[in-house]
């Protein structure tokens, strides 16, 4: 077993996905991918990353719904949370805005578009 | 009996697009002035081209574009379509994409997913990738077999994404997308990647079945951009950026299968650069094609390949213009 901390990136973005876990890679974190809530919750089921980041806007399950899933689970609740949160607060189309990222019970938040380099800093101060 | 083993590759997932229409479009360089008056013009209408790739042929340029079914209506109203239609056009109804994700950069990969679909009597019109998405462009109608085609070498995880985009959660909307406009595209850094080879080939569309070409997926590869594009009736041009090790390794076996046409000369290889960038929901948003490629156009450098597809915008440009091509995009952009 490797001690290489896991970290599950989850997005349906699959390109944000992937560049977020080639990011953590080159940081010497292992990487488990997952595409929506549901797919997320499973991952997480069968591999206990230590974080999770996570997007808000998902099919199936979105990223509040998975969190607080998390949250209220004894099971799960010490595994790190950093959300992703909406691309702008300006979107008025758009019920998934910064602030509502603030009002859930995550470890952490980051706003979209994110700064990699920023985000490996949130994930290492959070482990 | 004899049962053949074959081994499977896990893959993230698979998406299905919805209808397009996809228009290839063949032109010298006074061509991009309608290429561009036809984005700008989609862009003032607010019509999305979830997909534009392009690649350079001699002296031309080979163009597909795709736009949702449902805007073509509008976009007939466009007088540019007119007249890029009055130029070398194909209008494609009843398209569609197969979009398989990650695909690792690994060119045995896409050489497999090639003849998966090719074994199954399934047209390919295209093909582009983006950082983590492999795009291929069928028709419409063929989607479902194509998913079938495909899992008979890769296989989907447990309680995968779905194939389709699910917008509806026990009752209530769940939203995948936000529909906004910002005069600048706001993305998420910008890569300029040196030293890279861009190999160029064309051969008859029926070498994709045979077996040279079931043999480049034993080349063990990763590329950094890869488009397939039909350049003429039963003819398919390809064009691969990979670094100068990996050209190496292709460029020879890519090579001799060009050559088994003695027709033209039909494999080069030049040195090259790549810009690449994506941001958030660049799928969803109307009007990122078009200021990326207006753009890049504007700034005068040679433009060898583009690629806008899933949420990554790909330039390939000639050795030394990649700073400055990344420069003039970044008019256009806003970084983090």
């Amino acid at each position: 077993m490797s001690d290489k901390q896991l970290i599950l990136v989850v997005d349906d973005d699959t390109d944000l996905v992937e560049m977020i876990s080639m990011k953590l890679e080159s940081e010497d974190f292992r990487v488990a991918k997952a595409y929506d809530g549901v797919e997320a919750f499973d991952r997480i089921k069968e591999e206990k990353p230590a974080l999770v980041i996570l997007d808000v806007m998902m099919p199936r399950k979105d990223g509040y719904a998975l969190c607080d899933e998390l949250k209220n689970s004894e099971e799960y609740k010490d595994i790190v949370v950093v959300l992703l949160t909406a691309v702008s607060d300006a979107i008025s189309s758009t019920n998934y805005t910064h602030m509502g990222g603030k009002t859930t019970l995550a470890d952490d938040y980051v706003p979209k578009p994110i700064d990699l380099d920023k985000l490996v800093e949130i994930v290492k101060d959070n482990l | 009996m004899q049962v053949a083993m074959v081994d499977t590759v896990r893959i993230g997932g698979i998406k299905l697009s919805g209808e397009l229409v996809q228009l290839d479009l063949l032109g010298s360089t006074p061509a991009d002035a309608l290429l561009v008056d036809l984005l700008k013009s989609a862009t003032a209408a607010k019509i999305n081209i979830p997909h534009l790739h392009q690649g350079n042929r001699e002296a031309a340029r080979q163009t597909t574009l795709c736009f949702a079914a449902d805007d073509f209506h509008r976009l007939q109203q466009i007088p540019a379509l007119a007249t890029v239609s009055g130029q070398r056009c194909s209008v494609r109804m009843a398209a569609g994409t197969l979009t398989l994700f990650p695909h690792g950069c690994n060119l045995a990969f896409i050489i497999r997913i090639i003849m998966a679909l090719e074994r199954a009597g399934i047209t390919i019109h295209g093909i582009s990738t983006s950082v983590s998405a492999l795009v291929v462009h069928i028709d419409f109608a063929q989607l479902e077999r194509s998913v079938e085609a495909v899992l008979t070498m890769c296989r989907l995880p447990e309680n995968h994404t779905p194939l389709r985009p699910v917008v509806v959660l026990d009752g209530e909307a769940v939203e995948t997308a936000a529909v906004y406009w910002e005069p600048k595209i706001r993305i998420y850094g910008m890569e300029v990647v040196t030293d890279l080879r861009l190999l160029r080939l064309e051969m008859p569309a029926p070498l994709l079945r045979s077996a040279a070409f079931a043999g480049l997926a034993t080349l063990q590869g990763k590329f950094r951009l890869l488009l397939l594009q039909k350049v003429e009736q039963q003819r398919i041009g390809m064009v691969i950026a990979a670094d100068l090790k990996v050209s190496e390794k292709i460029g020879a076996p890519l090579q001799q299968m060009a050559d088994t046409d003695r027709q033209q000369r039909c494999f080069t290889e030049s040195a090259a650069e790549l810009v690449c960038f994506h941001g958030p929901h660049f799928q969803d948003r109307y009007g990122i094609a078009e200021m990326c490629y207006s753009e890049a156009c504007r700034s005068g450098l040679v433009i060898e390949a583009v690629a806008c597809t899933g949420t990554s915008v790909h330039f390939a440009t000639v050795a030394g213009q990649g700073r400055r091509l990344a420069e003039c995009l970044q008019n256009v952009c806003t970084l983090p």
